[in-house]
């Protein structure tokens, strides 16, 4: 683990050091307008996988990118997560998969060889997922018989929801063909299935679902490398 | 025409803005509420229509004897049901005269939210006054035999 932060830590110096020279040597230069066409690149959700490793959950997430025409992007997304959420009255495991897909919009046009890129994106997403109900406690405010935690083996399967999402995204080259990234995301939940004597909380993809809101909000920092040249 | 870098920080800006409205959203906490009480009303026994003050109210649960109330002036009663067992026990004291009640029902889970959790809802309510020499409750009636939400489900005359 700790080879990885070493290596992420000198990808982003010499990253950044390699930046500054290309930028300084060519100066007001002018500005370069055509952008390279059919860029496909493949990428892989770093902080989310990191942050689920810490929580012992898990998250594998991909991304890819696809230039299509002009400024004009193809987007995906697609992964599987575990999570277990605890909130003393509940314990439960969420198992799922989702997958993203829609356009993305570069606004960011490049200096000389330079390869970022700022992307506004509108995305698709559907998910799969199962609840596994471990444990729950009897929620009695005013309880003078504390209630027990009961430990239950119940499962909801087959959950479905779909939502759309508006996002940004940074895309920096550091290495040849090898990106950092970030991206920003609003969510609006459309639908989600109705379970019987449960409810959809976490969703795969989306995060917590809010009680009183359909409104998700997603982070994501990404390493990603271009396939084509 | 507006540049491109007008569009990019238009755009940028309305999507810090729609992030500072997410965070104004409603914290997911309980607010729905959890497993009812059982309501208890004490009425006349001479005229049953009238709410009558017990005068020096003193309720215990058992088998722990934990005090619930102590020598409280009360007309209106909501006790907590043991969501653990199908029964429970409550004794009810007027001075120093201890009548025991029994509450027996079946017990339904119901989910609330996941911020609530479950709750229980009581079926099927019955009430056994266990007798003694000295009972200063007279009558017990059911309204509601079962107990779903914060209200008064049984009268007792006394």
């Amino acid at each position: 683990m700790s080879k990885f932060f070493i290596n992420l830590i000198l990808i982003c110096l010499f990253g950044s050091v390699s930046g500054q020279t290309t930028q300084d040597s060519t100066a007001l230069q002018t500005p370069k307008t055509n952008l390279k066409l059919y860029k496909i690149r493949m990428g892989f959700d770093i902080g989310n996988f990191l942050w689920a490793k810490y929580k012992k959950d898990s998250a594998t997430g991909f991304n890819l990118d696809a230039n299509l025409y002009k400024d004009y992007y193809f987007l995906a997304n697609f992964g599987q997560e575990t999570h277990l959420t605890d909130n003393n009255l509940l314990n439960y495991t969420t198992i799922g998969r989702y997958f993203k897909i829609g356009i993305g919009y570069n606004l960011y046009h490049n200096w000389l060889d330079m390869n970022n890129d700022i992307m506004i994106g509108l995305q698709y997403a559907q998910a799969n997922f199962d609840y596994f109900l471990h444990a729950y406690r009897i929620n009695q405010p005013g309880a003078i018989y504390p209630p027990q935690t009961i430990y239950v083996d119940e499962k909801f399967l087959n959950n479905k929801a779909k939502w759309l999402e508006i996002s940004t995204q940074i895309q920096v080259e550091t290495f040849k063909h090898l990106f950092l990234g970030y991206n920003v995301a609003i969510k609006y939940l459309m639908s989600t299935s109705t379970i019987n004597n449960f409810d959809i909380s976490y969703i795969p993809g989306f995060n917590d679902k809010n009680t009183y809101s359909n409104f998700g909000f997603g982070l994501q920092y990404f390493i990603s490398y271009q396939l084509t040249f | 025409m507006i540049s491109k870098t007008k569009y990019i920080q238009r755009f940028l800006w309305f999507f810090l803005a729609s992030l500072a409205f997410y965070s104004c959203r409603k914290d997911d906490i309980c607010t729905a509420g959890g497993t009812p009480k059982l309501g208890l009303a004490f009425y006349d026994f001479t005229q049953p229509d009238t709410l009558k003050k017990v005068d020096n109210l003193t309720v215990l649960a058992l088998p722990g004897v934990d005090t619930l109330i102590h020598n409280a002036s009360l007309d209106e009663l909501k006790l907590p049901l043991n969501v653990n067992t199908d029964s429970c026990r409550f004794v009810l004291m007027d001075d120093q005269n201890p009548d025991t009640l029994q509450f027996n029902y079946t017990r339904q889970r119901a989910f609330v939210s996941k911020s609530c959790g479950y709750k229980i809802i009581f079926h099927q309510l019955t009430i056994v006054l266990q007798q003694d020499n000295d009972l200063w409750i007279k009558q017990i009636d059911i309204i509601k035999t079962t107990v779903q939400n914060d209200t008064i489900h049984v009268k007792i005359l006394h």
